[in-house]
């Protein structure tokens, strides 16, 4: 059974037996004879919700089968109105060539084939592995930090004074073991944030320079409950005070099953459709003409061709 | 129900899509790290002038998927819309907020006087649109919708990416008199205008840029302009073509591909990066728009600001114990006093330095007439504040598409007071940040592919941030 439900052909045939049944279901009130229109509940319940959207389906049964008579009237007067005059409208060929109703149409189409696509789509264990271990990358988790820092401007203060105010308040920080969450009463406004939490080698290196960051990221954890510095940046110098430094690590799968799952999924489905779009093409034949590579000059000096080969003829048929 | 099994809901091609919206922003959300809204566009556009709203639910699917979206064709009238928003509300007991946006090429309909039954505006029709549109997309790709030179021609950053040729199908040419009811500054003005007579300001907004972008993707800086469709994405041709082609032989009303813009942002102070803190901070206006950079800008008012606050590492904790942030309310001024202001504004941490920080202050007069005034209060390399500043010059090399943020600076704040302030008058503040000049996006491409831009096309830009305005009102 598995792998006939691999077969292109066997969606198509579900496509094409859905078909059956929703045109079945959409039009059975005027199947019998083009010029009744039936009207039954059923069909105004879809007119109303369609015109209500109305998602409920409770609600609106009950406001249906509360509808005074006077206001079912104007419903079925407005059912039968739309009916009508989509039917003399097809019938006239208006909806022929409409660029919305074939858009529309064909994104209709889309949606069911889509659906099924995936109400069929189970992906097994084995690939969801091989999925993982064809994509690791995707998954790598990038090393990251978090720490608080105090700053001194260079603009303000200068370059030698801003670093002698740090290097001088590193001794006073450590000594008076001045906390993670205290940082903040120290040093000069920054322009960006106080405290960086699970930040990553570029977004570090965007608000502090590469050569910061980089001295960041060579903290060790050892390092943590301790002011180190002062480091340069480009708007001054910096004290920081580490709390966590993660290695960047390629997760386990059963971390990031849910992901996986869901990427595994859509390359599938994505497949699943190519092949379903190609046996839907495949019953046509394509016919390719010659002039679909001409540019216009060239249709144009074809179409003269063209032109004296038929004067040619002419001419020798007048010569005969 | 006869016969056959009756299951509209899961059978109706709306619902489809709908769904699939819902469910690709409940799958991406990820509270305290990545919000993702549920929420779709109401593309309006009678007569081919835009009116579009981006419409915005706070909640999960569980809620939204309990309706169907309300949608131009079902009417392109805002009032109808806000109908059913409040519809939306009442019956799940969720919150919802709509995001107009590209006033620019609404050939004069966005911020009318008239409704679009053509009555004047009413006091229901004025607490309905501000209690629905509390935000207003004033920069994206189809062009900026701060100001127009035609109306502010005083202000000499009036004219940036200026899209007024016509509406935004290019179908009906612009006409300066439309102008007024388009651009945001103007209608700010007009809403006090309005709350005069009507009680409640309709275009009481604070303000976000966006890209408008069709690909999915968030790039909408100078080097990483991605285009607003897949049709426009990088290319050595994509400036060729119209992004907004004419509808007949005549041209004029028509934008080609190097007029598309580079922007925008929407930044929101927000405790929380979740749905709730977000939209939170989005009803009370807490947001600023960018034209592309990821500047950080702060905006406090009140009274009592002092000189050095803004110097402060905590400067932003005294912003909100003194007064408010941007999209607030000042009122009863005390006796004496003139409101002041604190602003901070860093720039983009990958992005150009600063030019200078400015106050737009627009208000009505004792007779009733609207007046703007646009105040420099922080400039870049030393410049002194008072005559009108020099032009902090360009390092801009457009042939290579590169700059140096050797001119400029990092960061610029300012404690500001209004000189002229009366406390009798109806008043609204907001900030605009301007960049150094930098390589505009055209530049980028015509380095990449080797391509001659055309000779209109602009080839530098000065981006810049423009925050929700503070409103005072006196008792």
């Amino acid at each position: 059974m598995k792998q006939y439900l691999k077969e292109p052909l066997i969606y198509f045939l579900l496509i094409g037996g859905l078909f059956f049944i929703a045109f079945d279901y959409f039009d059975q009130s005027y199947v019998s004879d083009e010029q009744t229109i039936k009207v039954d509940r059923i069909s105004l319940l879809e007119f109303m919700q369609r015109k209500t959207k109305t998602v409920d389906q409770a609600r609106l049964v009950k406001a249906y089968d509360g509808m005074p008579a006077d206001k079912k009237q104007k419903l079925i007067d407005a059912y039968v109105r739309e009916q009508a005059l989509y039917r003399e409208s097809n019938a006239l060929g208006l909806n022929k060539g409409d660029p919305i109703i074939k858009a529309r149409a064909i994104q209709n189409l889309e949606f069911i084939t889509q659906e099924y696509s995936e109400a069929l789509l189970k992906v097994t264990d084995e690939q969801l592995e091989s999925y993982f271990s064809e994509h690791k990358d995707n998954y790598y988790v990038e090393p990251f930090v978090t720490f608080t820092h105090v700053f001194f401007d260079r603009e303000s203060n200068g370059k030698a004074t801003a670093e002698k105010l740090a290097n001088e308040k590193l001794i006073e920080l450590n000594k008076n073991k001045v906390s993670f969450s205290e940082g903040i009463q120290h040093g000069n406004r920054f322009p960006y944030h106080v405290n960086y939490v699970e930040r990553t080698p570029d977004f570090v290196a965007s608000h502090f320079g590469q050569s910061m960051a980089d001295s960041v990221f060579a903290m060790a954890s050892s390092d943590e409950q301790q002011w180190q510095g002062p480091y340069e940046s480009p708007y001054g110098y910096h004290l920081v005070m580490l709390s966590r430094h993660e290695e960047g690590r390629y997760p386990e799968l059963v971390d990031v099953v849910g992901q996986v799952y869901q990427d595994a999924q859509r390359v599938q489905i994505r497949e699943n459709l190519d092949k379903t779009y190609q046996a839907i093409i495949d019953t046509y034949h394509v016919e390719l003409k010659d002039d679909i590579n001409l540019n216009i000059a060239e249709q144009k000096q074809t179409v003269e061709k063209d032109s004296n080969v038929t004067s040619g003829l002419s001419m020798n048929q007048a010569t005969q | 129900m006869t016969g056959k099994s009756w299951a509209i809901k899961d059978k109706t091609f709306f619902n489809k899509a709908w769904f699939r919206a819902t469910d690709a922003a409940e799958k991406h959300n990820q509270p305290g790290k990545f919000t993702a809204f549920i929420g779709y566009e109401w593309t309006s556009a009678p007569s081919g002038n835009n009116l579009h709203r981006v419409v915005i639910f706070k909640d999960d699917a569980t809620k939204a998927n309990q309706v169907q979206p309300f949608s131009a064709l079902d009417s392109e009238d805002p009032e109808d819309l806000w109908v059913w928003l409040d519809s939306y509300e009442k019956k799940t007991g969720g919150n919802i907020l709509a995001i107009p946006h590209n006033g620019n090429v609404s050939n004069g309909l966005m911020f009318m006087d008239d409704n679009m039954k053509g009555e004047k505006l009413t006091p229901a029709y004025a607490k309905e649109r501000a209690r629905w549109e509390p935000l207003y997309e004033v920069s994206q790709m189809k062009g900026d919708g701060e100001a127009h030179p035609f109306l502010s021609p005083d202000d000499e950053f009036a004219d940036f990416e200026t899209w007024d040729k016509g509406n935004v199908q290019a179908s009906a040419p612009k006409k300066n008199s439309m102008l007024k009811y388009e651009y945001a500054r103007e209608a700010l003005k007009r809403g006090l205008l309005h709350e005069n007579k009507l009680g409640t300001n309709p275009f009481k907004f604070g303000m976000v840029g966006s890209t408008d972008s069709h690909t999915g993707l968030s790039t909408a800086e100078e080097d990483n302009q991605w285009g607003k469709l897949t049709v426009y994405e990088p290319s050595n041709h994509r400036t060729e073509h119209p992004v907004i082609p004419a509808q007949g032989e005549d041209k004029s009303t028509e934008i080609m591909g190097y007029g598309s813009v580079a922007s925008g942002y929407a930044a929101v102070w927000a405790t929380e990066n979740t749905r709730a803190s977000i939209f939170e901070a989005m009803r009370r206006k807490e947001v600023y728009a960018t034209t592309g950079p990821r500047m950080t800008v702060r905006f406090f008012g009140g009274w009592d600001y002092k000189k050095d606050d803004v110097f402060d590492h905590r400067y932003a904790k005294i912003g909100y114990e003194k007064g408010v942030p941007m999209g607030g309310d000042l009122t009863s001024a005390p006796k004496g006093k003139s409101p002041n202001f604190m602003v901070m504004a860093s720039k983009d941490p990958d992005g150009a330095n600063l030019d200078r920080v400015q106050i737009v202050k627009g208000w009505q007069d004792k007779e009733g007439k609207l007046h703007e005034k646009v105040y420099d209060v922080a400039l870049a390399d030393g410049r002194k504040l008072g005559a009108k500043a020099a032009s902090i010059g360009s390092t801009v090399d457009v042939k290579n598409a590169s700059y140096k943020n050797t001119i400029g600076d990092a960061q610029l704040s300012a404690v500001w007071t209004d000189p002229d302030f009366d406390p009798k008058q109806r008043a609204f503040y907001y900030i605009r940040v301007i960049e150094i000049p930098k390589p505009r996006w055209t530049a980028y491409d015509a380095k990449f592919f080797n391509v001659e831009m055309p000779k209109e096309a602009k080839m530098t830009v000065q981006d810049r941030a423009y925050t929700s305005p503070i409103w005072y009102t006196p008792k």
